[in-house]
């Protein structure tokens, strides 16, 4: 085990009305076989008892004047009060496993690369949605980014679980609150700055996904928008990124023309045509399954995973609504959303 | 958070070509001594899924083929000839030509706009 009181680490846990979840995330950094220096919980003036379950645990707990209204604004006020070397942000929803800090933190030590993320996987797995995003981090995680970390280029540090030197990140000014996804805002600002991010799979954090309809939605319009945001606002400096360049391109392109093919034309097509264009929906389904089901196996979760292959693809037509309708509105219509919805 | 919609079009080509290429990084990497078995090990993990991919499309493929055929000969009495071959290799250079196009339009952009100063001072 390494030297607990080495990590020199300060967690931050944005916290609004998260009194039924923030137990857990605080119980699980007390739990850390590299337990952070200090936990510092930033209660932007929730209306329930956050703070009170949150001081019980012995953890610094600090409250803004008045609602921050992003997160990022609130991760902003706990970052004045560090004084550590690094700096952890944290979900006041997410749990971690207990090796997550001692797996995850080396990777900062390297000077060149200021910001690391781990693994994320659904804490609970029970509705389509979070079956859903069960699938879909699978995939992501152990496919997508194992290959971007692989050439240097991890195309976001996740916001709910990153480690950050604190010096790059105070020097980006903390969080910043102009777009919807400010973790993605973060991880390509740095790649600017010339610094490196790593992801680490070793390290995983489970945070609560949304578990209905209504909430996801709220979710998938912030990522979406965030999404967009972030393509316009940092367009001019990641062409400039290999490799990050070629990533925000084709995820861009598919954004674009994956949600009118699955909204627009595959319909159109099964309906004027042939319905066999509607098995376009699922015909990449065994692609899709193939890392999703070795990944699930080598976490012994392959029934688990088998039976929620299908909420993926629910998930998948859903997100496009959103994808199409954060392009239209930011582009098209120069609509910004600029209200912070959380997912939960 | 996750950008785009992971598992559609020509992001998971795109990925897999990656994939194809990390051997050839690491062998490179290896000749450098800057490789080692956990490395290898992530390439191997790698290959072995896009491989799996490529193989599952093809079967896939094939399965929809087979299926369509039998229907349209019930249906009509008579098979297409080689429609859904052709079908599939239309779409996969169709896919490889758009994912080509794509990475060249970034790589010009990035030919032709201004570098903009990043804020570290080298």
């Amino acid at each position: 085990m390494s030297d607990i009181k080495g990590s020199d680490l300060t967690v931050l846990v944005p916290a609004y009305n998260e009194a039924s979840t923030i137990a857990d995330t605080i119980r699980s950094l007390k739990e850390q076989t590299l337990p952070a220096t200090e936990v510092i919980v930033i209660d932007d003036c929730s209306t329930d008892n956050t703070s009170e379950i949150a001081r019980s645990f012995g953890v610094t707990v600090v409250r803004p004047p008045k609602n921050t209204g992003t997160k990022a604004g609130a991760q902003n006020f706990g970052l004045a009060l560090v004084k550590t070397q690094y700096t952890m942000a944290i979900d006041a929803d997410t749990t971690l496993a207990p090796d997550a800090i001692e797996k995850l933190i080396p990777a900062v030590h390297d000077p060149k690369i200021c910001a690391a993320c781990g693994m994320v996987l659904p804490r609970y797995v029970r509705t389509v949605w979070e079956r859903g995003r069960y699938i879909e981090y699978l995939f992501a995680f152990s496919f997508y980014k194992p290959i971007q970390d692989y050439y240097d280029r991890p195309l976001i540090s996740s916001g709910c679980f990153s480690v950050y030197h604190t010096s790059a990140l105070k020097a980006n000014g903390g969080w910043q609150t102009r777009t919807m996804a400010e973790d993605m805002d973060l991880t390509w600002s740095f790649y600017h700055d010339g610094y490196g991010v790593r992801f680490l799979p070793e390290a995983v954090c489970y945070p609560v996904e949304p578990h209905d309809f209504k909430f996801m939605s709220k979710q998938l319009r912030r990522w979406s928008h965030g999404f967009v945001q972030n393509v316009r606002l940092h367009w001019r400096d990641v062409v400039h990124i290999p490799m990050l360049r070629s990533a925000i391109a084709v995820v861009l392109w598919d954004a674009v023309v994956a949600t009118l093919a699955y909204l627009v034309l595959f319909p159109v097509l099964a309906v004027l045509v042939s319905p066999y264009f509607l098995l376009w929906y699922l015909i990449d389904g065994p692609a899709v399954a193939f890392p999703v089901l070795l990944q699930a196996a080598r976490r012994n979760e392959f029934q688990k995973a088998l039976a929620s292959m299908p909420s993926f693809f629910v998930l998948r037509t859903v997100n496009s609504y959103f994808m199409l309708e954060a392009l239209w509105s930011e582009v098209v219509l120069g609509k910004t959303l600029k209200v912070y919805e959380k997912g939960h | 958070m996750v950008a785009g919609i992971p598992g559609t079009s020509i992001s998971g080509l795109y990925y897999i070509l990656l994939a194809f290429l990390m051997p050839v990084k690491e062998a490179y990497l290896s000749c450098n001594g800057r490789s080692s078995v956990k490395r290898w090990f992530n390439v191997a993990l790698q290959m072995v899924n896009a491989a799996g991919i490529i193989g599952c499309i093809f079967g896939t493929g094939w399965v929809l083929s087979y299926v369509i055929r039998k229907s349209q000969l019930m249906m009509h009495g008579q098979i297409p000839q080689q429609v859904s071959s052709l079908m599939s290799l239309t779409s996969a250079c169709a896919a490889l030509a758009i994912l080509a196009v794509v990475l060249l339009v970034v790589l010009g952009m990035s030919l032709v706009m201004p570098k903009r100063p990043s804020r570290i001072r080298e």
